[in-house]
């Protein structure tokens, strides 16, 4: 590509969600991503040797490659340190990308096409109205047309009922929650999951076609692989979860006007003096990741599409203007997990089944949602996840007591063993709480580590006492659930407060940038990651409203500059 | 069941402590049932040991050996609260202690009640990566043992790229996870759509 009109950096939840909307508009974009692109034939071995350099096509698509690469095996997916979908080079054989934190708890992302979203659970609830209006320079009603727009796109339907979503609504409704039919939270109540993912095919219950032929058909087969990356589906663009690299990248290429060049580490901005501008954006540098060799590429405008830990590093690393908020204000929706064990009788009275098989349907399919403190979300794992994420990570060991059904924290040895024999009869529900901003949290960069691509981010939260109210009352809540439901045993796991999932607010809208997610001290530079939203949305998953934003930014560039 | 060594790398003293340590958090064990019991192999058996200094060995800073003179410290505070002053402590030390006092070796780590001077290098002074480094001994122990890691076989200490599934994990039947699917037919409808909702 000559020189384009944009340079997009991060194929990730945002960044290929604007590189479409821009290539929509005529513009020539490139978009630069530090990981692997998997399911692409100029990267038939995308892991082990280079491959190609980029890719416009969309026949480059190949959805055998796709297959091979997305085994849905855990520990090749999954493994934090060498697994295909981690935040690290494509060379599986270097270590990740270093961080470094300031409390107990780690980051969880995954560099590569797709970005997070290759194995994010396709959660796509709107943002709670309240907690737009109360402090964004933009009101809801303002973004309602670009919520539709994205959900009809991607496209975002109801989770459907398996049996762990039937159990989780058989509790909440025992336990006087209402249905919440609507997509706008105004009230308490449970629902199903809106999930970017696409419905069961309607022959998922016709014998006569295998389970194998329905993975090749259009359409989700409940095959519980969301976490590990789902591999289900006709084509690459027909995959029936729509993380970026199935759902926005396919589009964007058939546009004709982007370009995807994977493997490419973009360390920093660079920026001009311009008389009439004031400093503004010009390009970026980049590092292959493969050969380690060096680029400045060129553009009229630049939109930081890296994530909220990357993104401020990007800024504090060029040394762009110095503002207060850059890096500071993350939210993490202050996580935890609450688990039910049942027994086998009770299941079959309340599903006709003695499992609640946690392997089977939509990784996380039914939620609920308490504007004002938060949400609870049901998960369902593969074992390994189930047991490192569940049993490992308590903040306390607590010893169980026979007169409490709650037991509280780290469970291991004999302890362990048997609670993960009861792996099929057991029901997770993570707790997303809405935490409060503080500026006092953030991303700074270290001055004593660096990487190859410079100072590495140095990460830094402590949740403010309200937070931590509003999570224990979920927790309350969550823990009733189960017991009304008939756990025999409830394990509440007591997860560190530096549990990194839903990374938010880093470059915040209305302090770092305006409400099109321009800069306000570098123009044409954009944002368009979960970085500028304003806070952590009522605790909805980030998202659906980073690609309302990025889709709303892509008409505003397009306005201003061309 | 156990095999020889595929990660090797490691001096013995290390290699000794990481069993010692997956023997405390995933013991072997007999599981009893109505209809009788079965053996069920532990981490040291599914050499998950491996896995976890192969672990800490491809992080930014390969952690494995300094991780297992950090659990030997823990040893020697214990062997000293236990009035045996005259330990120095050695390579190794952790593996010697019971599998109670292990769990107390982790847990006063945890709880920062070693001296943070008496640590080695980078975990002298540094609280926040000693705690880290503990969750992430449960962590990636209890993943490397659920998932499909055992099943590589022979391949399973290979760069991970070019290892493949040789035999079933036989941890999966410790769960009754079936292992990866190409669907399920447990569909029960849909309690809201949102078609429903649009011509609301």
């Amino acid at each position: 590509m000559q020189k384009p009109d944009v340079i997009v950096i991060g194929a990730g939840g945002g960044g290929a969600v604007i590189a479409k909307e821009l290539g929509e508009l005529g513009l020539q974009v490139l978009v630069l991503e530090a990981g692997p692109w998997y399911g692409n034939k100029k990267w038939p071995h995308p892991n082990i040797e280079p491959g190609g350099v980029s890719s416009s096509c969309p026949n480059d698509l190949d959805v055998v490659l796709f297959k091979e690469n997305y085994n849905k095996l855990e520990n090749n997916m999954n493994d934090q340190i060498s697994g295909k979908l981690r935040w690290g080079p494509a060379d599986r054989e270097h270590p990740p990308w270093n961080r470094s934190y300031h409390q107990r708890g780690f980051v969880w992302q995954n560099s590569g096409v797709g970005g997070t979203t290759q194995h994010y659970l396709a959660n796509s609830p709107r943002a709670f109205p309240a907690s737009i209006d109360r402090s964004w320079p933009l009101t809801y009603s303002e973004l309602t047309p670009y919520y539709e727009k994205v959900e009809a796109e991607l496209p975002v339907e109801f989770a459907p009922t398996t049996s762990k979503e039937e159990l989780f609504y058989f509790g909440a409704k025992k336990a006087g929650w209402n249905l919440l039919p609507t997509l706008d939270v105004k009230t308490p109540g449970y629902r199903p999951q809106p999930n970017a993912i696409l419905p069961p095919n309607s022959q998922l219950l016709n014998p006569s076609y295998s389970e194998e032929q329905l993975s090749w058909m259009e359409g989700c087969t409940l095959a519980g692989h969301c976490i590990n990356g789902c591999p289900h589906g006709p084509s690459v663009a027909k995959i029936a979860k729509r993380s970026t690299n199935v759902s926005y990248v396919p589009s964007a290429l058939q546009t004709g006007n982007i370009e995807v060049q994977p493997n490419t580490f973009s360390y920093k901005i660079i920026t001009e003096n311009h008389p009439a501008e004031g400093v503004r954006a010009i390009g970026v540098k980049a590092r292959n990741t493969w050969t380690g060799e060096q680029e400045e590429l060129f553009a009229d405008c630049i939109v930081a599409a890296a994530g909220a830990i990357e993104t401020p590093r990007l800024w504090l690393n060029s040394a762009l203007p110095v503002n207060k908020w850059a890096g500071r204000g993350l939210v993490n929706h202050q996580m935890d997990m609450v688990t039910g064990i049942f027994n086998e009788k009770d299941l079959l009275s309340i599903l006709g089944s003695p499992s609640v098989n946690p392997y089977v349907g939509h990784t996380s399919g039914a939620r609920l949602d308490y504007p004002g403190l938060g949400s609870i979300q049901t998960i369902g794992t593969s074992p390994g996840l189930m047991a490192s994420f569940t049993y490992a990570l308590g903040k306390s060991r607590t010893k169980e007591s026979a007169h409490n059904p709650i037991q509280k924290g780290r469970v291991r040895g004999e302890d362990l063993i048997e609670l993960m024999a009861d792996y099929k009869s057991s029901l997770n529900i993570l707790i997303c709480t809405d935490d409060e901003v503080d500026r006092r949290n953030g991303v700074s960069v270290s001055a004593a580590a660096s990487d190859e691509n410079g100072p590495i981010p140095s990460i830094r939260y402590t949740p403010t006492t309200n937070t931590l109210r509003k999570k224990q009352q979920l927790v309350k809540i969550a823990a009733d659930i189960l017991l009304q439901a008939g756990a025999r045993k409830v394990v509440h796991s007591d997860w560190p407060d530096g549990m990194m999932i839903h990374m938010m607010s880093t470059m915040r809208m209305g302090y770092v940038v305006d409400q099109n997610c321009e800069s306000y001290q570098v123009s044409r530079l954009f944002i368009a990651d979960n970085s500028v939203l304003n806070n952590g949305l009522g605790s909805a998953n980030p998202t659906l409203t980073t690609q309302v934003l990025a889709t709303r930014t892509a008409k505003q560039i397009y306005k201003k500059y061309f | 069941m156990i095999t020889s060594a595929c990660y090797p790398i490691c001096p013995y003293s290390t290699q000794i402590n990481f069993k010692a340590v997956v023997d405390t958090l995933i013991p072997s064990s007999i599981m009893a049932y109505q209809s009788g019991w079965t053996f069920q192999y532990g981490g040291v058996d599914l050499c998950t040991w491996e896995y976890l200094m192969m672990s800490f060995d491809s992080l930014p800073t390969p952690l494995a050996n300094k991780t297992s003179h950090l659990l030997d410290v823990a040893a020697f505070f214990i062997y000293k609260e236990y009035g045996h002053s005259s330990f120095s402590p050695c390579e190794g030390l952790f593996s010697t202690l019971s599998r109670k006092d292990r769990f107390v070796a982790l847990d006063y780590l945890l709880n920062l009640q070693i001296p943070p001077g008496m640590l080695p290098v980078p975990y002298r002074n540094d609280p926040v990566l000693i705690q880290i480094t503990v969750d992430s001994i449960y962590q990636l122990t209890y993943f490397g043992y659920y998932s499909e890691w055992y099943g590589y076989g022979e391949t399973r200490c290979n760069p991970p790229s070019f290892r493949h599934l040789c035999t079933y994990p036989i941890s999966w039947s410790y769960t009754g996870y079936p292992g990866p699917s190409f669907g399920y037919r447990d569909f029960r409808g849909y309690l809201l759509n949102m078609q429903n909702l649009k011509s609301e």
